[in-house]
């Protein structure tokens, strides 16, 4: 991505999200209005940022994806997962040779591929004919989604497969998804749990059943860490601005907080971890390899900044002080959210430990 | 022990959260002595924590997140019927001695029971443990008078089941954690003030942050005096009834967690406060509602937000407990695997350690600080048709207001050394600190052993990490509890006072 296109996306995000303070805030709120979700959707798709990753063979998009990420997240995090969650979508279904849905696209987030397996889904094949039955906890946007892609392994042969499904028309008795429940961040993204009771459909619902289609898809996943990370970096400039902003108005003690050399080390602090998160999914957007997983290395890299983030937006509340714990001031949000996203794409124990036997077998 | 009401105290009534069940002084071990030493008191403490064990069982547990989703959606709303409940077991008295109609709760029975309570909910321990700030605030200035007051009013509305709340208004829009240092007040913006005229006061301010603002009957407020010169010495306080002509509560915040204790803003436009609800105006005697009272207040109530916050961390140790035990990790059964098990010890562990300190804290506090100027003698015990007969209840408001007890008090608060009040109150720095920040640990830590299960706010944990957050804020900051303890305890070995130039 050139320079003069980085910059063009960057005007182009922080505009949108400068005259859609509203929008953010409804889709943050307990009380969702519905409709906010479906405005997010056209809106988003109006400005072409729901299929940016379509190209499975030179995924140069790579580094813009990441960029709109991080973008977005110095606004809203959500906002920004709900534009990584549907590129991914896009890329496993071009690599299907599918073209790509209206409405939302639902997706396990909170799940590693090495995690995938371990579902309590079981699917049993008979001909043409499938048959699902279990469950699977926390979908990413399953709530509001038309479209569900979810990972699955056949009984018969335990291959991997995407089942590809349309949500409108599936039989609700067959396919349960409960009513969205409150986490504690990433609140713009709703997640459910899906049910299946002997659900039965065709084999034409599933999808990069081949080996290299399954493959592509758990490359796809490990890559995604990349745009996490970019989303971390987002919550961390933006906790650290505001704390520093806070900082340089507030009084205490009879002069401005800043000058007290306490607040002057913890922003210090907070500028470092906010800086190396940055430089990170920055230098590994460009070098990154298409064809395979990312390296054990940047794995250490990213499950670090999912374990520092949450501490540094504590940090941030911390100097704010009674305000920063407030809904007024943006900064509880990213507390919470920061948390949230330490469990995008996996448990970080499972990580750990897929790292660790990768490199021991 | 009761198994059933130990296992409801789960948080959330979850089934199967019970850790391994412990005796009382298994619990508390730093208490063993007192069993030795004190037998009727280590009695009184173990019934008290007994009483609210079922409390916290019954009534707490089992409505926290229905509540607290309740208060999200309308910060304004009031659980009543936790409070009849409350009332019922005469905790917004129970510190009060029974001569006045409390329970005559030692402090020490008073403090661990706040810690029961936050292990179900954090947010309803504050709610009715923040009355205790108030009183605090009112018992460090000996006026006897403010504390017949005080004590008349919430133990007879609790007697008629209405829970009466004294909320402490000190933080300013321009003064946070440096209106919590008492050497920081002269530097602070702090503007509310109250202005001398015939018969009371004046008062004018806007506080903000205040817990239960606007449940509170009472509100206990600190106000430089507009006549003076803004000193420690000329701080007061003063206590003015809801309803006051000029007092309003204009906004409730919404607040990232705790929504079951409001926050509020609470203004005063020339809100007239009485004499006799102004607690000690005599600036010659030395102002006991400066330096003094801060520190004694401070002592006291950062040991309470130790309590609070070891019963986070033990809840943080149980919710992750249940839920290792309900479900699977790659494959296997979680708590069939080594290193969740340890990862559950050092939950345990953590929130030992947290009780531990606040223990150590409040022996403190209770041997040396304020507390034990008013509070560590055995209570007498007067039977409630005693303390409640109407007849004696004015003979003892006679006594109260007689000039002599003003007297003995202001010796009993000045046979307290500088020496004993700042080990007292640096301790509870340390409590405070510690706690929270194992709280926060445990949060954290409990959180991603349960990956994305702990991120429902059905499973608990998450409510957890958003409560536990301001435990590191309130009753002054984290930063700003480790400056006063440097000072008290370290600062007397530096050649110098520090420039704080800039780096």
């Amino acid at each position: 991505m050139d320079n003069e296109t980085k910059i063009m996306l960057q005007k182009s995000v922080n505009d949108w999200c400068n005259n859609n303070t509203d929008l953010i805030q409804r889709l943050e709120s307990l009380d969702k209005n519905p409709d906010a979700l479906n405005t997010l959707y056209n809106e988003l798709n109006q400005l072409g940022l729901l299929s940016i990753f379509i190209d499975p063979e030179t995924r140069q998009e790579i580094s813009m994806l990441a960029e709109v990420a991080y973008q977005f997240a110095l606004h809203s995090a959500g906002i920004a997962l709900i534009v990584v969650q549907q590129n991914l979508a896009c890329s496993l279904l071009a690599q299907a040779k599918l073209d790509v849905p209206t409405g939302w696209v639902a997706l396990p987030l909170y799940d590693s591929a090495v995690e995938w397996s371990y579902q309590k889904i079981r699917c049993q094949q008979e001909g043409t004919a499938l048959c699902f039955n279990g469950n699977w906890s926390s979908i990413s946007l399953l709530p509001v989604a038309n479209t569900l892609l979810l990972p699955v392994t056949i009984d018969k042969d335990n291959t991997l497969s995407f089942l590809n499904i349309n949500l409108t028309t599936a039989d609700n008795d067959s396919v349960e998804v409960s009513p969205a429940f409150t986490t504690l961040g990433l609140r713009g993204v709703p997640s459910s749990d899906l049910c299946f009771n002997e659900y039965s459909v065709s084999t034409d619902n599933l999808i990069l059943n081949s080996k290299e289609d399954s493959d592509y898809a758990a490359n796809l996943w490990s890559q995604a860490e990349i745009y996490i990370m970019a989303i971390r970096s987002g919550i961390a400039e933006s906790s650290y601005t505001a704390a520093n902003d806070y900082a340089e108005e507030r009084k205490q003690g009879g002069k401005i907080i800043i000058e007290h050399s306490l607040i002057r080390k913890m922003l210090a602090d907070m500028y470092k971890e906010k800086s190396a998160l940055e430089e990170n999914w920055r230098a590994f957007s460009h070098t990154i390899r298409t064809d395979s997983g990312i390296s054990d290395g940047l794995m250490g890299i990213a499950m670090n900044s999912a374990e520092r983030l949450p501490w540094l937006t504590s940090d941030g509340i911390q100097i704010l002080g009674g305000v920063g714990y407030t809904e007024d001031y943006i900064q509880e949000r990213r507390y919470r959210d920061a948390k949230q996203c330490e469990f995008l794409l996996g448990h970080p124990q499972a990580k750990a430990f897929t790292t660790w036997q990768g490199n021991a077998s | 022990m009761n198994s059933h009401l130990i296992n409801e105290c789960a948080p959330l009534g979850l089934p199967g959260a019970t850790p391994h069940e412990l005796s009382f002084l298994e619990r508390y071990p730093e208490l063993c002595f007192l069993a030795k030493s004190d037998p009727h008191l280590a009695r009184q403490v173990e019934a008290s924590y007994k009483r609210v064990i079922e409390f916290t069982a019954l009534y707490v547990a089992p409505h926290v997140l229905d509540i607290e989703i309740k208060m999200s959606k309308d910060p304004s709303y009031v659980p009543e019927e936790l409070l009849k409940k409350a009332c019922e077991y005469g905790l917004f008295s129970a510190m009060f001695p029974s001569y006045i109609g409390g329970a005559g709760v030692h402090p020490l029975g008073a403090f661990i029971n706040y810690e029961v309570i936050a292990t179900a909910c954090v947010g309803i321990a504050n709610l009715i443990g923040v009355n205790g700030l108030g009183i605090c605030c009112i018992l460090a200035t000996f006026d006897p008078r403010a504390i017949a007051v005080i004590a008349n009013t919430i133990c007879e509305n609790e007697r008629k089941g209405v829970a009466t709340f004294l909320s402490t208004c000190v933080t300013e829009p321009g003064a946070g954690s440096d209106a919590e240092d008492a050497d920081e007040f002269a530097g602070a913006q702090l503007t509310t003030s109250a202005k001398k005229v015939d018969g009371g006061y004046l008062l004018n301010g806007t506080k903000i942050f205040i817990s239960n603002g606007s449940l509170a009957t009472l509100h206990a407020v600190m106000a430089f005096d507009a006549d003076g010169s803004h000193l420690p010495k000329d701080q007061m306080l003063l206590i003015v009834k809801a309803g006051s002509e000029g007092l309003s509560v204009p906004r409730i915040e919404k607040k990232m967690g705790q929504k079951v204790c409001p926050a509020a803003e609470v203004n005063f436009d020339n809100v007239f406060v009485p004499d006799q609800m102004v607690c000690r105006k005599d600036k010659e005697d030395d102002s006991y509602f400066s330096y003094t009272g801060i520190a004694n207040v401070l002592g006291a109530t950062r040991v309470g937000v130790g309590a609070f916050a070891t019963g986070v961390a033990e809840s943080a140790y149980r919710t992750a407990l249940s839920y290792a035990r309900t479900n699977e990790f790659l494959g296997q059964p979680m708590d069939q695997q080594q290193w969740v098990r340890i990862e559950l010890a050092h939950l345990a562990r953590r929130a030992q350690v947290a009780r531990s300190t606040y223990i150590g804290g409040l022996l403190s506090v209770s041997s040396i600080g304020l507390v034990s100027t008013i509070a560590s003698k055995r209570d007498p015990n007067i039977p409630s048709w005693i303390s409640h007969n109407r007849a004696i209840g004015k003979v003892r408001d006679t006594i109260f207001n007689a000039n002599l007890t003003d007297k003995i008090l202001k010796h009993v608060a000045k046979k307290q050394s500088v020496t004993e009040r700042d080990t007292a109150t640096a301790y509870a720095d340390v409590a405070k600190v510690s706690c929270s920040e194992l709280a926060m640990e445990n949060c954290q830590k409990a959180i991603t052993l349960m990956g994305k299960g702990g991120l429902r706010h059905d499973n608990g944990a998450e409510k957890l990490l958003r409560d536990v957050k301001l435990l590191q804020i309130y009753e002054g900051t984290n930063q700003v509890n480790m400056l006063d303890f440097i000072k008290r305890r370290v600062v007397t070995k530096f050649n110098t006072t520090p420039t704080d130039s800039t780096i």
